[in-house]
């Protein structure tokens, strides 16, 4: 993919047209264009070059910019969050970042302050842009945790970032084109949005804060669709009755990464008039299944063509529909393993198919509905039981806003049930109680704790290995 | 092979857009709205009835349909794995695809009657109790080939390209200038059976957007636009003339919003001198082929073409007769190389010969780059007239003139009407059996490709030292 010649190319047709826009800056083509071949020579007199891997930790807009000109430079990278931690599994030969990184020497690190950007400002365009070496090049690095708490990173060929632009993801399936994407730039989503949106040469929408400044791109900009984590779109919807916001034009809301709770999905409808459906898929393989969320009827995952899915056992044979399975599917072209992480790929790459780690069932028409996490079953005194099952009955208490199940380990070294959950004003502790000796017999909630919040990744997940120990603090374990 | 298959499943995509949005709209003419669940559904009880009428895999098969009946056609064609192409209702038959079935509204007087599907009440009436088609799960050869698409392009000829599984997927993803302008959403004023025309409905069913059609002459064309929210209307300079035209009538103008994208031929600067006047809405010119699929493109919104800038992908070199690469600024051939596109014309080794060699498509321009890597189209090699996608050689015109009573001496031309739209001209020496009532409507018979706009009586044709007709001139005289 001739990145180098799509810049110029949109640049000279349509220099006016703005290619980046957040909540306050927006970038033209020309512009970008410019701010790329600058930004690009720039690293290039400081020595990044062909052999480099770098990791950029940097808000969007600043993001892509830079990204854009590792890859004229044909140089490995990687984008982090701001603020987050490097790991052993991917160690890049420079960082460019807002500051200093403590897990990074100073002397391979780019600060991205005024001085840098009167640097760039100085510096001339680069004039022959050598690009990705060869097909095969390991041109990006795209980081991921699931609920595992483990890094892990996929890279992707230069070859098959043109692959990455032809693969619709969730948030381009429903709604209309010009959208805006809450996920961090570094996540496959938004890297995909961005790169597919440069190629056909219109705009990248997106948002580095989501505070008062989201309303602020949602009204100015004709986006029609919205995507993100259900956390990220209910943080969204919170920021909206703070600051009064209406968004009458939004058609369309996509909720991925984890499955919405009843509670987001009320509140979502109460303030917005749009549709809104669920997304399921993965950063390994990107999108896999998607249903409209509608009220009063459970729809299952419209699985998409290009992806063959099964619900297997234990001993991956073939369940029939209806059974409860462990999820496993493959695509065309799908990566084969985790970059640096042995244990990791074989644990998650078998037979030719990628295990999500999720469990589900197909139902008659072949739709796919999840029903939990195959690695999240708490073994309590040997007897089985998944967290989904139990913090249902928590969700359809009135009054209980969030909830999520775990394992406490109690004085006596004996897991017992525990139950976090965040109360909204209707609460009653005891309506909760009598849920749970009617619904759940044959176990016994040990102790329910509340909170302020349940604490997510970045996904929307739970991260349940360590929740004891984030629920009360350094010490307390759970399973 | 995996990428094949995945193209194969027509009836996949269609399930897919069915299950997870089956009230949007997959395909809208002006005529009919088609949900993505209705396509769904009569595309596989078309099949059966298409199946049970004997249609098989492998078998070609001509449709001459409006658009919003064409498509389900052309799925269901699809899913049994016999390859389509649609033509005009009034054009006729050639010896290079010789279809084995017609599907059409009535019969067609070159055509066996035993071998047409009308497709009229009764045949509706049939596909409605008709049950589902269930698609064989088996693999088709990824060369097997899937659509035919005829273009006039080179020669002005009627030639074929033909398009396998593979083809179609390369095609599919290629960009065009209508994606790069708008909300996403356009109205394509092209004939179905055009190439590109069929890759955008097939790109829309891909990505589960709405496919939007109409022929040009709708007068309802700008509420059509409103109801729909569409931004980007895709046609020839003579579309997009007729189009601007019923709009002027309708005292409606395009504001700032619009975009306007020309392909097919380059419009003359007076047509959009008109189109500036009234509308403040941005003008493109694409650049492109039916054998290569789009090349280049410019802005021409507020100043005539300052050159077509070249699409990162594609390959324009400027050659001599011995295929020598010129420098800048220098007037040439102009051969093009695009990945994934047609290397030959079915049946025709004579035409693949002219227009195919070393990996490039010869189109038959001549131009040349500028400084700044521009392209400019000057000419054409040969003689042919391009009339907004329509390529007429002319010298086939004049030998058809000179069999007529009372001609001495013709000469074909292109002359641009009151909207800067070229129409078929020609200047005649005639003699006093000439009846122009009786010559114009014996023409009508013999040359159905365009129709002659104007006669001039000349006292001699313009000719060089070669004796080769200077058409321009006459152009430029009859012009002013």
């Amino acid at each position: 993919m001739d990145i180098s010649g799509i810049l110029s190319f949109f640049a000279k047709l349509k220099p006016d047209a703005l290619a980046i826009a957040d909540d306050s800056n927006e970038i033209t083509f020309s512009q970008l264009d410019a701010n790329v071949r600058r930004i690009a020579r720039l690293l290039q007199i400081n020595e990044i070059d062909t052999s480099s891997l770098v990791c950029t930790m940097l808000p969007s807009i600043l993001d892509w910019q830079v990204t854009l000109a590792l890859h004229i430079l044909g140089a490995s990278s990687f984008s982090k969050p701001v603020g987050s931690r490097l790991d052993p599994v991917l160690k890049p030969d420079w960082l460019i970042s807002k500051q200093l990184n403590p897990d990074f020497p100073e002397d391979k690190t780019f600060i991205v302050d005024s001085n840098f950007g009167k640097a760039v400002n100085q510096t001339d365009k680069l004039k022959d842009a050598p690009g990705f070496t060869s097909p095969e090049f390991p041109a990006r690095y795209f980081f991921t945790s699931g609920t595992s708490g483990a890094s892990k990173y996929l890279v992707v060929s230069a070859e098959n970032l043109l692959a990455k632009i032809r693969h619709q993801g969730g948030s381009e399936l429903v709604g209309d084109r010009d959208g805006l994407n809450l996920w961090q730039f570094g996540s496959t989503q938004s890297y995909r949005v961005a790169l597919r949106s440069l190629n056909e040469g219109r705009t990248f929408y997106t948002c580095g804060y989501y505070d008062y400044r989201l309303p602020k791109i949602l009204k100015k900009y004709p986006i029609r669709t919205i995507s993100g984590s259900p956390i990220q779109v209910s943080s969204m919807v919170d920021t909206l009755i703070q600051t009064g916001t209406k968004l009458p034009r939004l058609g369309t809301v996509i909720l991925g990464g984890s499955a919405p709770t009843q509670i987001q999905i009320n509140r979502i409808r109460q303030h917005l008039s749009a549709r809104i459906y669920n997304s399921y898929g993965s950063t390994e393989l990107g999108f896999v299944s998607m249903h409209e969320i509608v009220e009063g009827r459970t729809l299952g995952g419209v699985i998409s063509p290009e992806v063959k899915l099964e619900i297997v056992d234990e001993n991956s044979a073939v369940l029939p529909k209806g059974e409860v399975g462990i999820i496993r599917y493959a695509k065309a072209k799908m990566p084969k393993s985790y970059f640096n992480s042995e244990a990791a790929t074989n644990e998650y790459f078998q037979n030719d198919f990628f295990y999500p780690g999720d469990t589900g069932f197909l139902d008659e028409s072949g739709y796919l509905h999840i029903s939990g996490r195959t690695n999240e079953v708490m073994n309590l005194g040997g007897v089985k039981i998944s967290p989904e099952r139990v913090e249902e009955i928590a969700l359809r208490t009135i009054g209980v806003l969030d909830a999520a199940a775990f394992a406490l380990i109690d004085d006596k070294g004996v897991k017992r049930l525990a139950l976090a959950y965040v109360k909204g004003p209707e609460f009653s502790k005891e309506i909760m109680e009598s849920n749970y000796q009617a619904e759940l017999s044959e176990f016994r909630v040990a102790k329910f704790v509340e909170v302020e919040e349940i604490p997510r990744n970045e996904n929307g997940k739970i991260p349940r290995s360590n929740l004891a120990e984030l629920i009360f603090g350094s010490g307390s374990k759970n399973d | 092979m995996e990428v094949v298959q995945k193209m194969i499943s027509a009836h996949k995509k269609l399930e897919f857009w069915a299950g997870l949005k089956p009230d949007e709209l997959a395909f809208v003419d002006g005529k009919k709205e088609i949900t993505f669940a209705e396509l769904n559904i009569h595309t596989l009880k078309v099949t059966s009835v298409l199946r049970e009428l004997g249609i098989d895999r492998g078998d070609l098969v001509c449709t001459m349909l409006p658009a919003y009946l064409d498509w389900p056609v052309t799925l269901a064609l699809q899913i049994i794995g016999a390859t389509s192409f649609a033509k005009p209702t009034s054009a006729s038959f050639d010896l290079y695809a010789e279809p084995k079935w017609l599907i059409a509204l009535k019969e067609h007087p070159q055509f066996s009657i035993q071998n047409t599907i009308v497709v009229d009440q009764n045949f509706a009436e049939r596909v409605n109790d008709a049950e589902s088609y269930i698609p064989s799960q088996e693999l088709l050869d990824p060369s097997n080939l899937m659509r035919l698409c005829s273009t006039s392009g080179t020669s002005g000829e009627t030639k074929y390209l033909a398009y396998s599984f593979s083809d179609m997927f390369s095609r599919l993803f290629s960009p065009s200038a209508v994606t790069f302008v708008g909300n996403g959403k356009f109205l394509n004023l092209m004939h179905f059976g055009a190439a590109q025309s069929y890759f955008w409905a097939q790109r829309a069913l891909n990505a589960g957007k709405t496919y939007f059609t109409s022929g040009a002459s709708n007068d309802a064309l700008f509420e059509f636009l409103r109801k729909y929210s569409i931004e980007t209307i895709y046609g020839s300079p003579q579309q997009i003339s007729i189009f601007m035209q019923n709009l002027r009538n309708a005292g409606q103008n395009l504001d700032s919003n619009f975009n306007l994208v020309l392909g097919g031929s380059a419009p003359s600067p007076k047509m959009l001198e008109m189109i500036r006047e009234e509308n403040k809405c941005s003008i493109f010119n694409s650049h492109g082929s039916a054998e290569t699929g789009f090349i280049s493109a410019c802005d021409v919104t507020l100043k005539d073409a300052p050159g077509l800038l070249i699409y990162p992908n594609s390959i324009v070199e400027v050659v001599d007769e011995n295929d020598s690469e010129l420098s800048e600024n220098q007037i040439g051939l102009l051969r093009y190389k695009v990945p994934g596109a047609c290397t030959s014309y079915l049946n025709n080794p004579d035409q693949t010969k002219k227009s195919f060699r070393d990996g490039f498509f010869y189109s038959g321009d001549m131009g040349y780059k500028s400084d700044d890597g521009r392209l400019h189209i000057t000419g054409r090699s040969n003689e042919v007239i391009n009339f907004g996608g329509v390529k007429i050689n002319p010298e086939q015109v004049d030998a058809l003139l000179l069999t007529e009573i009372g001609i001495q001496d013709a000469a074909s031309f292109a002359l641009d009407d009151e909207t800067g739209i070229p129409k078929l001209a020609v200047a005649l020496v005639v003699d006093h059996e000439f009846d122009e009532e009786v010559f114009l409507s014996a023409m009508k018979v013999k040359f159905t490709r365009a129709k002659i706009s104007r006669v001039f009586k000349v006292n001699a044709v313009p000719r060089n030292q070669n004796g080769k007709i200077l058409r321009r001139e006459l152009s430029r005289k009859f012009n002013n």
